[in-house]
């Protein structure tokens, strides 16, 4: 019997499109005061950032690591989004997060393969065309950084310029975004952007999204 | 019998066309894509829906045809 043979490949091109205004921008609540002012710096200057992560997701990926906190649980979900670029420069848009059951302790964290099938629902019902931009889990208590294990992850799945890698820390209340660099990996800039002001996803051209705005998860703070 | 499926890589969005017979396994599914894009095979689950796909079941018993698109997702670990 022959072996499946593929016959194609169509790549995804990054979409030319303008970021998410400044308008509509803000920092994270846990970025200390020299990030916040790094932050300010950005936007005064109209540079973009590397990673634009939607209010809904934000919310729901710090309401996801504050509520295993207690228990000193890592978490982790897939970012879902789009790769774009403007004016040469590329950069990543976070329009939602999904995840499912895990299997975690304080030092390890993945999907329980039990559970694949609401991960699945997840996705189909973010209802836009994703790409995952990346990921997201939590270091409890832990500080934010790539450890061996998120290193091997983001080099064999996320290892496009534009993924991310967003470790959030619940108990230090600190969250990083990151991406791979050379051997290692560097720290990424991202804000957090209201998608009533997203109006570049709504011009002319662009495909028509409607975002589903469903907390998973109770608010644990 | 061949028929032609399409395989998204759900990091990326790119597809595949791949041809395969009906008596081809998933695991062979995972594999010729996975190694299509210089992925670990063990490190990712298929899906048709909210159905995972595994093993060395057929296509015919998995419930695949022609023309269905399949989605190869990560199965990351965090540590």
């Amino acid at each position: 019997m022959a072996r499946p043979k593929i016959v194609g490949e169509t790549k995804r091109p990054l979409g030319e499109k303008e970021p998410p205004p400044s308008s509509g921008l803000g920092p994270h609540p846990w970025l200390s005061e020299q990030s916040r002012s790094a932050h300010q710096q950005r936007v005064r200057s109209g540079a973009i950032f590397d990673v634009y992560l939607s209010r809904v997701g934000e919310e729901k990926i710090r309401s996801h690591a504050v509520k295993e906190a207690p228990r000193r649980l890592e978490v982790m979900g897939f970012l879902l989004g789009e790769a774009c670029t403007w004016k040469g420069e590329a950069y990543s848009v976070v329009r939602d997060v999904v995840t499912t059951e895990l299997r975690s302790s304080s030092s390890k964290v993945r999907f329980d393969p039990k559970a694949f099938p609401k991960l699945f629902h997840g996705l189909d019902d973010s209802g836009f065309d994703y790409i995952l931009v990346g990921w997201y889990h939590s270091h409890p208590g832990h500080t934010c950084f790539l450890s061996g294990t998120d290193m091997e992850t983001q080099r064999s799945m996320f290892n496009q310029p534009y993924h991310v890698a967003l470790v959030i820390d619940p108990i230090n209340r600190d969250i990083k975004t990151f991406r791979l660099r050379d051997d290692g990996y560097e720290e990424t800039m991202f804000a957090v952007f209201d998608p009533l002001h997203d109006v570049a996803a709504n011009t002319k051209g662009a495909r028509t999204r409607r975002l589903k705005v469903t907390p998973v998860m109770q608010p644990g703070h | 019998m061949t028929v032609r499926i399409k395989v998204k890589n759900a990091e990326t969005g790119a597809t595949v066309e791949m041809e395969l017979e009906v008596e081809n396994t998933i695991d062979e599914v995972i594999e010729s894509a996975a190694t299509f894009w210089s992925k670990d095979m063990g490190a990712y689950v298929l899906r048709k829906g909210k159905k995972v796909l595994r093993g060395g079941g057929s296509l015919t018993e998995s419930g695949i045809r022609a023309d269905d698109v399949l989605e190869l997702i990560p199965d990351p670990e965090g540590g």
